[in-house]
């Protein structure tokens, strides 16, 4: 009986950065399976000419809740509440987060977001309107039903998750810093979860602004969106980008931070190649995040000068991102680097999310974006920087910090291995995507001219491949736990904090007094000078 | 504590139970929308009344969830001393990011109201904002009287944070009750102009000539003063909690008055939504400031 008290305490009254850590790594796992499920049923549609689904409803549906799963409830869960949430703490050398209680009511607010969308897929047809649920689509006169309902307070309450997990991120890694610990001496995934919980804080809001005049115009008899009284549906897409755009960076930059991490500790080195050039430019690709949400709209019929506007702010990102890209290959340049599961997935990062980049680029162009806007070229660019650039940054991670958080070691043979066989898949599903965009096959559609067939049909074997890949990845795990090869010490510089310290980290909270022996507050000594603590 | 200097803070049970009630609210407030539960579930009421029964059970899940965390932050601040310097710190910056993100809700309405007021479809097509048949209220009477209220009222809370600085500093005891009297009648004072600033603005709710059902005009309007309206009762919430606390001496200069400073800052931020409402929402429909309004082709 007490051991059930104490179990329920530990794991749904948590106050342990840790724990929380734990249960966020749980749920997003999950996720990603039901929204690979997803994906698998839209390659399934696809991969023959003609209908499999009846319900082209369903179809729809499919493809709106697969992206909504992948967005918030993989990737942001993953990467913020997992990786962030386990790792701040230790690498800042803190007792726990900044509000320990609100980290759990970003857990648990998150839960509630995922059942209340989950609900939404049950109800009256299920909302089949893309991720992005412009109306009058999604207004009631298309989707009269509940549906729309559920995803809208889903994302409301998938909102207000975000945005408290940022204000605890914000202020952990802007304020608990240690006296010798000066802001730009923070760890690369400090810094860019920080941008990405600034981020998050201010865009969220506008999406939760533009969900209620969706919900206001569906039942209270507004006309935000309904030229009958004066309004616009445009105004919803300017909304929904403001904050869509910020969004993707979102996804992405945590995996900056992540590989930032990996291909230092992967190529031996002490530090990384420009670390402060780095900061700055996530910096900047995170300001001018948000002020390019009209590449999204360059077919609304937006005006010329406008148009001209978005696509070169749009460009100029590419310049701090590749000051990024450069840094990490000249990171690894000169060092030995080792050869752990983590660095394939590092190098793969580094290669496709560049490629996925490039077809950015294209896109970035409003005049090619006229003949490109929603083919299967920008689900191409998409899939590429994120099932290959934020999913292979997570894998990266997850390989290189598992032993921290488990103490126990996966089978690298095996998981190089499934590297290679993931690898193939994605980019046996993704590349053929790019000529099937550019010969003009439209996005979310469940059927398409016969003349486009092979490509479709090799994109859905790549489809499966990955998802191949994904279970013997669940192998892996699976045979890493029940064969319990007990990490006896890691072979990492103590220049990365988080592994640092006696054996593992502790149980519950940190170390009682962090270990450079300092105060907080250290007024005496001379912030200037290089402190190296314990080391 | 440990010798962090930081809260150790053990189990709470209270993050669950909001994600139980916001849940519960969710998939109440769309049953009523819908008029229906849509799943038939076996009961000796009928179906409205479920729906009813659930709505309000949420409510009060949320609402006994978030007062005893609320609760709980009292008890660990002021009678348990687990907020150090640091940590109110932490409290204050992280209160100020939540504001933040509040202003950005506001920045969102305001889009809209700019969109449809400089829009294509606004001034192309139909030529005026507001939009033809909408008689907008002139804003040097009733809004203007509410933005008095809002300023004032806020002055009155920032006095009631000067007395409270003052209040521990003073060693004599008959002035130091005199700065808690002044205290508690300023804050009083500032409650009291905030529920006017409600009264007031139902009234004008009550006799204007257009609803939110009155195209994106009443739609944005509504919607912008009516978000503020709602905040502006949360600030009033918030101010009265502190008007308690003032009662009972939780707060001095010397341990801390985070609470007071927390809800002053919330209160200013709803009188600067309201300046920009005044500004933008009643005095530019008005040609207020520029004797011609905003256009754009």
């Amino acid at each position: 009986m007490l051991n059930t008290v104490y179990w329920f305490k530990r794991w749904f009254l948590s106050t342990n950065h840790k724990d929380i850590g734990t249960m966020y790594f749980m749920f997003s796992i999950w996720s990603g399976l039901m929204g690979t499920g997803l994906s698998i049923i839209i390659r399934m549609e696809l991969a023959m000419p003609g209908k499999m689904l009846e319900d082209g409803q369903l179809y729809n549906l499919v493809v709106t809740a697969h992206g909504l799963v992948m967005i918030f409830f993989l990737v942001m869960p993953m990467m913020i509440g997992g990786f962030g949430n386990w790792l701040i703490p230790l690498m800042l050398k803190i007792p726990d987060m900044a509000f320990a209680r609100m980290n759990n009511l970003s857990f648990w607010l998150l839960m509630g977001s995922m059942i209340l969308l989950l609900g939404s897929t049950y109800v009256d047809g299920g909302a089949g309107t893309g991720w992005t649920i412009y109306p009058p689509l999604s207004s009631i006169g298309y989707h009269s039903g509940r549906a729309v309902d559920f995803l809208i307070f889903s994302l409301h309450a998938g909102g207000v998750s975000s945005i408290l997990a940022s204000i605890n991120f914000l202020i952990t890694t802007a304020l608990m810093r240690t006296g010798v610990m000066l802001i730009l001496r923070s760890s690369m995934l400090s810094w860019c979860l920080g941008v990405t919980s600034f981020l998050l804080v201010v865009a969220m809001p506008v999406l939760a602004g533009g969900l209620t005049m969706l919900l206001f115009d569906r039942h209270f008899n507004t006309t935000f969106f309904d030229p009958v009284g004066l309004g616009d549906p445009i105004l919803f897409i300017h909304l929904f980008w403001f904050f869509g755009h910020p969004e993707v960076y979102i996804l992405i930059l945590p995996a900056f931070g992540i590989i930032s991490h990996v291909v230092k500790a992967g190529s031996s080195k002490l530090q990384l190649f420009g670390k402060i050039p780095m900061m700055h430019a996530v910096t900047s690709i995170g300001f001018l995040g948000f002020i390019v949400w009209g590449h999204h709209m360059f077919t609304v019929g937006m005006n010329v000068d406008s148009r001209a506007y978005f696509s070169t702010v749009t460009f100029i990102i590419a310049i701090p991102t590749g000051v990024k890209v450069f840094s990490w290959i000249a990171t690894m340049a000169g060092g030995y680097v080792k050869n752990w599961p983590m660095m394939y997935w590092a190098g793969g990062f580094l290669f496709l999310f560049t490629l996925g980049g490039l077809t950015g680029i294209v896109l970035a162009s409003a005049s090619l974006d006229v003949v490109l806007h929603d083919t299967y070229y920008v689900v191409a660019h998409f899939h590429y920087v994120l099932s290959m650039g934020a999913v292979f940054a997570m894998f990266a991670g997850f390989h290189y910090w598992y032993p921290l958080f488990l103490g126990v070691g996966m089978n690298p043979l095996w998981s190089k291995s499934q590297f290679m066989s993931m690898f193939l898949g994605v980019n046996t599903t993704f590349f053929p995507q790019h000529f099937l965009g550019m010969s003009g096959m439209p996005r979310r559609v469940q059927d398409y001219p016969d003349t486009m067939h092979g490509f479709n049909m090799l994109s859905s074997w790549g489809s499966i491949l990955s998802l191949m890949s994904l279970f013997f990845f669940l192998f892996i795990v699976w045979e890493s736990l029940l064969s319990k090869r007990c990490l006896i010490f890691p072979m990492v510089r103590h220049t990365e904090s988080e592994w640092h310290g006696r054996g593992f980290p502790r149980s519950f909270h940190n170390e009682a007094q962090n270990p450079y022996g300092m105060s907080f507050e250290d007024k005496t000594s001379d912030k200037t000078k290089v402190h190296w603590g314990l080391i | 504590m440990g010798r962090t200097g930081y809260q150790s803070l053990q189990h709470s049970a209270w993050p669950f139970e909001i994600s139980l009630g916001v849940v519960g609210l969710a998939s109440s407030i769309v049953m009523l929308l819908h008029g229906n539960m849509g799943i038939w579930i076996p009961m000796w009421y009928d179906e409205v009344s479920g729906m009813v029964i659930m709505f309000y059970f949420s409510i009060f899940i949320l609402m006994h969830s978030i007062i005893s965390w609320w609760m709980d932050m009292v008890f660990e601040g002021t009678f348990m001393g687990d907020y150090t310097s640091f940590e109110r710190l932490n409290i204050r910056w992280g209160f100020k990011l939540f504001v933040l993100s509040e202003i950005f809700f506001f920045f969102s309405f305001f889009w809209a109201w700019f969109y449809s007021g400089i829009g294509e479809i606004s001034v192309k097509f139909v030529g005026k904002w507001p939009p033809v048949g909408v008689k907008a209220i002139y804003p040097w009477r009733v809004p203007f009287l509410n933005l008095l209220l809002l300023v004032s009222s806020g002055m009155f809370s920032q006095a009631s944070k000067w007395a409270v600085s003052c209040h521990s500093k003073e060693l004599d005891t008959k002035k130091s009750g005199h700065y808690k009297f002044a205290a508690l009648l300023s804050m009083m004072v500032s409650i009291l102009l905030g529920l006017l600033f409600l009264w007031v603005q139902s009234e004008e709710y009550y006799w204007c000539s257009y609803t939110i059902a009155d195209g994106v005009f009443g739609s944005s309007f509504y919607m912008l003063t009516g978000f503020h309206g709602m905040h502006v009762m949360v600030g009033l919430g918030f101010l009265l909690v502190c008007w308690f606390r003032l009662l009972w001496s939780h707060f001095s200069f010397r341990r801390s008055f985070l609470g007071l400073q927390n809800a002053i800052y919330y209160w200013h931020f709803v009188d600067v939504v309201w300046i920009f409402l005044f500004i933008f929402v009643y005095g530019w429909p008005h040609k207020l400031l520029t004797g011609v309004w905003l256009w754009t082709y």
